[in-house]
Formats: structure tokens, sequence, C-alpha cells
């Protein structure tokens, strides 16, 4: 019981509930990409896409939350733009369609799935 | 019966003489002044200055351009709190404020700044109460050095560029329910120290440690929260302490994350089959 209260009082923070959704859609969107490369249909892509770029939509805006709330600083922009570039990589890589690159597309998604755990880790409220 | 009644009468009668004359010929005891700044004194320091042991200091709201120094039993009390009474140091190479030799001193309500030294310092004094002050921007936020049995209550020591409080050579302290967070080195640093109680307190956020004890013994650290500092509670080249109930990583911690992973999971299903339904794949 304390624990589940625990967990409900963490969403009484705005960027709490954001950073929470876009982890929840990178899961999806992570899932759906591995069934995408054992070679499923449209419906997996649409799930792919569109909960990846809400996903990216919800970065870009706890991003500027960040630099809003706490201003600008080296080691918070280059978190950023560490968080921004596996982004860029993943998409880059997809779009290419090129087969040898393919097989590292699976572990960049892997990596965004931790960069998601991350970004949770820090917007928990203390 | 007669004969008991007089005795009682005189002895009754001598009392109340007794006990008026006493009234009368007794000194009193003088009673504590309140002293109000800046209607009585401009400057916070003059008013200490002027203040006899155990009078009252109360401060108005305002920004305060000066370095206080206590060195006797008086009450500094803001009476707007931390938010409105501000004592940004004037020389910044002193505390803002310092609590030198003095005993029974009491510091409530203030918030200090702009200090390459300290935001308080706390020398050789005892039975110290420093409560619901806010540190920030200093060097170190509070400074404890060969001070004893003295009392920090609910402070926030913040963002300075060392520590958010330093204990050297102090003992016997009672140091509870602070916040320090976000300072640029430790939390807490507790210095060749001895039987001090470090209880409830939140020292989350810091560059380095949450709470560093080295050499030091007896002390006891108990229910405090140390999150999101590079180490939480560090204890070096010291024995006898006491580490109980901290909390360093909360079970919050662990359950988001997989609480979210699985609703991924969920949410992941119900769009493919919210989509099958669509398009009839």
């Amino acid at each position: 019981m304390g624990a589940i209260l625990e967990l409900l009082n963490a969403f009484t923070n705005f960027t709490t509930v954001l950073a929470s959704f876009g982890m929840i859609l990178a899961t999806s969107s992570f899932i759906s990409g591995l069934q995408m490369v054992k070679g499923k249909g449209r419906i997996e892509r649409k799930i792919h896409r569109g909960n990846g770029f809400i996903a990216f939509g919800i970065f870009a805006v706890l991003a500027i939350s960040s630099f809003v709330t706490y201003g600008l600083s080296l080691w918070s922009v280059a978190g950023w733009l560490s968080g921004a570039l596996v982004i860029t990589v993943k998409l880059l890589i997809v779009h290419s369609r090129n087969r040898r690159a393919f097989k590292y597309v699976s572990w960049l998604g892997a990596t965004l799935i931790s960069m998601w755990l991350y970004l949770v880790y820090i917007h928990i409220p203390l | 019966m007669s004969g008991l009644f007089y005795p009682r009468m005189a002895k009754a009668f001598w009392t109340t003489a007794l006990v008026l004359a006493a009234s009368v010929l007794w000194p009193t005891q003088p009673r504590a002044a309140i002293i109000h700044v800046p209607e009585d004194y401009k400057s916070i320091q003059q008013a200490i200055d002027a203040a006899a042991p155990d009078d009252e200091v109360i401060v108005n709201a305002g920004v305060y351009r000066e370095n206080i120094l206590i060195e006797k039993a008086v009450a500094l009390k803001a009476s707007a709190g931390p938010s409105s009474t501000l004592v940004q140091a004037a020389d910044e190479s002193k505390p803002s404020i310092k609590v030198n030799k003095a005993v029974n001193a009491r510091i409530t309500g203030f918030s200090a700044t702009g200090s390459l030294a300290a935001g308080v310092l706390l020398s050789g004094a005892s039975n110290i109460t420093l409560a619901d002050c806010r540190f920030t921007d200093n060097a170190s936020g509070i400074v404890m050095h060969g001070t004893t049995n003295s009392t920090l209550r609910n402070n926030v020591s913040n963002s300075n560029a060392q520590y958010g409080l330093y204990m050297e050579k102090s003992h016997g302290n009672r140091v509870e329910q602070n916040t320090a967070s976000l300072n640029r080195d430790k939390g807490f640093f507790i210095s060749n120290s001895n039987g001090n109680r470090i209880i409830n307190n939140s020292v989350n956020l810091n560059s380095w440690d949450g709470i560093m004890v080295y050499a030091s013994t007896g002390n006891t650290i108990t229910g405090n929260k140390t999150l999101r500092n590079t180490y939480g509670i560090v204890i070096s080249e010291s024995n006898g302490n006491e580490v109980s109930e901290n909390t360093t990583i909360p079970n919050l911690f662990l359950i988001l994350p997989i609480a979210l992973i699985y609703l991924g999971v969920v949410s992941y299903l119900l769009q493919k089959n919210l989509l099958k339904a669509i398009y009839k794949e």
C-alpha cells in the first residue's frame, strides 16, 4: 500500500508524468521495432513510427523544460545532445535501408530504452 | 484551642512580612528587551551591539548588506522568514553571519548568501540554535568549527560551491530536518567531530558525497535521505558511528521503471489489437 501511494505521489510532478509517458511509448516502439526486424507487417510499422515520433517530441519538450528550469550547463547540454544524437543515428540508419547497417538498429533501440530509463530516473521527484 | 491559634497567627504574620520584605528588597531580574531592525537600529549589527545578553533582535523583511558578528547570547529572528530577509555578505571574504564563542544564541528565519567563506560560521560556540534559515551560493552554507551542544534544525543549504554543512572539531550537536542539495562538493562533511546526531535530513543531488564522516566517532546518522549523490554516505577512518535507517535508493527507483515497461508492453498489445481491428489485417 505504501509503495502504491509512493508511486502515485511521484505523478504529481508534470515532468515525471511526461518522462513516464515517453518511457511507455519508447517500450511500445521498441517491441514493434523488434517485430519489424522479424518481418511483420504495416501495423507494426505504424506502431513503431507513431510511438517513436511522439516519444521524440516528449524528449524535446523535456530537454527544453530542463534548460528553462536549470539553465544551460556543459553537462546538461552534452547529455541532451547525446540523446538527440542516438535518436538521429537510429533514424538515419533506418532511412538508409542499408542491410549491413540494419543489424545495429536493435542495439540502438536498446540504447534508446536505456536512455528513457535514465530520463525517468532523473525525473523522479525527491 | 486558643493556645494553638496564637502561635499559628504569629507564624503567618512573620511569613507574610518576610515575603513582602523580600519582594521589596530583593533585586528583580531585568526583563529581556526586544529590539527592532530597522525601526530601532538601521543595521542588524548595530542592534546586536546594543543588545544585552538574552535580548531579542527582530529583523523586518529586506536585504541587509553586512557581515553579522554575534558574540553574546542574543536571539536574532527574521520576522518575515528567509524568503524575504536576506543577509548579503558586504565583505565577501568573511562569513555573512558569524557566531564567535557565544553561548545560548539563537538565529532563526534568515537567508544568507554571497560569502566566499560561509553563509553562517559557528566558531567556538555552544548551545546555539540555528533554525529555519536558508544558505545559498556561498563557499559553504553552514560551517561549524569547535562548536558544541548546538542544534541545527530545518535549515536549507543548497547550491554552495563546496559543502552544505562542514563540521570540524564539533561535538554533541544535533542536526535534524535540514536540506543540503545541489552543493558542488559534499552535502554534509563531518570531520574530527564526535557524538553528533544527524537525523532526518535530506541530502540529495550533491556533486560528490551526500554525507561524509571522516575521523569521527560516536555519531548517530539515522533517518536521512541521500539520493542521487555520487556516493550516498561515506564513513572514512572512523569507528563507533551508528548508521541506520537511511535511504540511498528508495523503492520507487525500482518500482517505477518496472511498472512503466510493463505498461509499455500492455500499450503495444492494445495498439496492435486496435489497429488490427481497424485495418482487418
